[in-house]
């Protein structure tokens, strides 16, 4: 089971690479076998892939056309005249991209411009009190028309004036000075100048600061240019990001479908070993079966061989007892014989013996 | 020697795009000197083996790098972003077409890798090259691009990695399957390519 992590599937093509099927340690031949079916499929995978690394693939190739050169010198040249254009992303980076005057150049006027802005910022704003200096000075311009040195007394009715109430101003009882058609022209300009602010001011909420910014076309079209080619990139950005995705799942796919195949091939091995090993199982019980039924006829023949056996050592027994039962019946016979032959010498001479006694007793008698 | 005391020649390719990014010509033509021959044939190879086709391609491309050289990473592999982008246009064109153009000389499927008499006698005079032609048009086109890449431009499995944006598992899976789709299909033709072989082996001997 190690040897399975050892290794990943792709690895089999640098095994097909440096070593033939014989040279593989037997941990990689079992590797090799999960992924193809024989010795022989390696071997062949294996010609295939030196065969492959040996194609010349110069042999039928084509070459660009001549007119491709000329065109993208054409336009090598028209962008080259395109102008003095520097991407601000490059500027300031590390290296060798940009060359070091540009770089040093671009720097030198990005500050002449900053410290031009802060200038221009500061003079407008050392100005701007100025101005409101002037404003508040137009109330004592009534002394040059002639008004009374109580003409200040005015003031609490400016407020009167902003809230558009005229009228008060042109009351005797609020007025300081008997002259008031100067005061009314007053009155009227500074209702006019309050009119042109509340509009000035209208208008610059209505509108946005750009439409105030003097542009020049030309700084338009570049504007234009950059969007265009920012538009660009980010739309290559894009693509790519997509194309990436793609190929997420296109990997996914694939390692899903590997995974499945390998899962198939698992499950068709599994079933076929099951298959072998039933087989085998089977064969081995025709083989005991075979074996049970050779022993049993084996046994018979050793059994009627025994028992032929026991007859046949009972019959060379017999025959072997049969002389000696022989000899002995003959011995017994010959025995007898003597036996006999010995009693009947015995009664011969004991019937002598009786007849000598029976002589001597019917001699003394 | 160039007029700078440049020599084009010796620099690597990062080097040269970041001139042709300074709108230095000759840069420009050192770089389309080691790219064109290989572009044009691998646009042939990848786009059903239509000439016109992969001349316009090695065209646009060329015209990508003139007009949008700070597309360009500094310290990227120049070979890895251009085969990047060479994919990508093929990409683009197999989707625009969707259904693939059949090749005039097209061979049956069933003829191929079958070991029968017929088979024999049909391939019996076609060469190696022609036959894998035929068959990596029946590739689909991730696993012809792997597979050009590895052998016709000799990227490596890294390289192809980087260009196809895709993990070095996923290269390396593909082009197993690939050989042994291949393996399948060339099996008839085994005695002319190992006599590539030998042929090759010999001329490197030689």
């Amino acid at each position: 089971m190690t040897t399975q992590k050892k290794y990943d599937p792709e690895d089999i093509e640098s095994l097909l690479q440096h070593k033939s099927f014989d040279e593989l340690y037997p941990e990689e031949r079992a590797f090799v076998l999960n992924h193809m079916d024989s010795p022989e499929e390696y071997a062949s995978m294996r010609q295939t892939l030196l065969e492959l690394q040996a194609v010349d693939w110069d042999q039928d190739s084509i070459e660009p056309r001549a007119d491709i050169k000329k065109r993208l010198d054409e336009e090598f040249v028209k962008e080259k005249k395109a102008g003095f254009f520097i991407w601000l992303n490059t500027l300031f980076a590390q290296g060798k991209s940009v060359s070091w005057y540009r770089s040093l150049g671009f720097r030198v006027a990005m500050g002449v411009l900053v410290i031009a802005l802060v200038g221009t910022w500061m003079a407008t704003r050392e100005s701007a009190p100025e101005q409101i200096a002037e404003v508040r000075q137009e109330s004592p311009n009534t002394e040059s028309m002639g008004a009374d040195k109580d003409v200040p007394e005015v003031e609490p009715d400016q407020k009167d004036l902003e809230d558009g109430n005229i009228e008060t101003l042109e009351d005797p009882s609020h007025s300081a000075n008997a002259e008031q058609a100067p005061m009314n022209e007053q009155v009227e300009d500074l209702k006019a100048e309050g009119e042109q602010l509340e509009r000035h001011d209208e208008i610059l909420a209505e509108t946005s600061g750009d439409s105030f910014a003097l542009v020049a076309e030309d700084d338009v079209r570049e504007l234009e240019k950059n969007a265009e080619i920012d538009a660009d990139m980010a739309f290559d950005a894009g693509y790519k990001k997509v194309e990436q995705a793609m190929d997420l799942d296109e990997s996914a796919k694939d390692l899903a479908e590997g995974k499945e195949v390998y899962r198939a091939e698992e499950s068709a091995r599994k079933a076929i070993a099951q298959d072998a090993s039933a087989d085998f199982t089977a064969e081995d019980v025709t083989i005991s079966e075979a074996f049970y039924s050779d022993s049993v006829v084996l046994a018979d023949e050793f059994r009627f061989d025994n028992s032929v056996g026991n007859s046949v050592n009972e019959a060379v027994t017999v025959e072997y007892t049969a002389p000696a039962a022989q000899n002995q019946l003959s011995s017994a016979v010959e025995l007898a014989s003597i036996e006999i032959s010995g009693g009947k010498a015995a009664n011969s001479q004991s019937l002598k013996k009786y007849k000598g006694l029976l002589d001597e007793l019917y001699t003394s008698r | 020697m160039g007029i700078l005391g440049k020599t084009y020649q010796a620099m690597t390719d990062e080097q040269l795009m970041l001139d042709v990014a300074k709108k230095n010509s000759k840069a420009f033509d050192e770089l389309y000197a080691r790219y064109a021959g290989r572009t044009v044939n691998y646009f042939h190879r990848m786009l059903w083996q239509e000439e016109e086709t992969a001349q316009d391609f090695t065209q646009e491309i060329f015209l990508k790098i003139v007009q949008k050289p700070h597309l360009y990473q500094e310290g990227r592999p120049f070979k890895t972003w251009f085969f990047s982008i060479a994919n990508n246009m093929c990409k683009n064109e197999y989707r625009r077409r969707e259904v693939r153009k059949p090749t005039s000389h097209d061979m049956p499927l069933h003829a191929m890798g079958d070991t029968g008499n017929e088979a024999i006698a049909a391939v019996d005079n076609l060469k190696f090259n022609e036959q894998l032609k035929l068959a990596l048009d029946e590739l689909d086109e991730k696993k012809r691009a792997v597979f050009l890449l590895r052998f016709e431009q000799d990227l490596s499995i890294k390289e192809i990695s980087e260009a196809m944006e895709c993990s070095e598992g996923t290269v390396k899976s593909r082009l197993f399957y690939t050989l042994k789709m291949l393996n399948g299909k060339l099996k008839a033709y085994e005695g002319i390519g190992a006599l590539l072989l030998a042929l090759h082996l010999l001329n490197e001997l030689l």
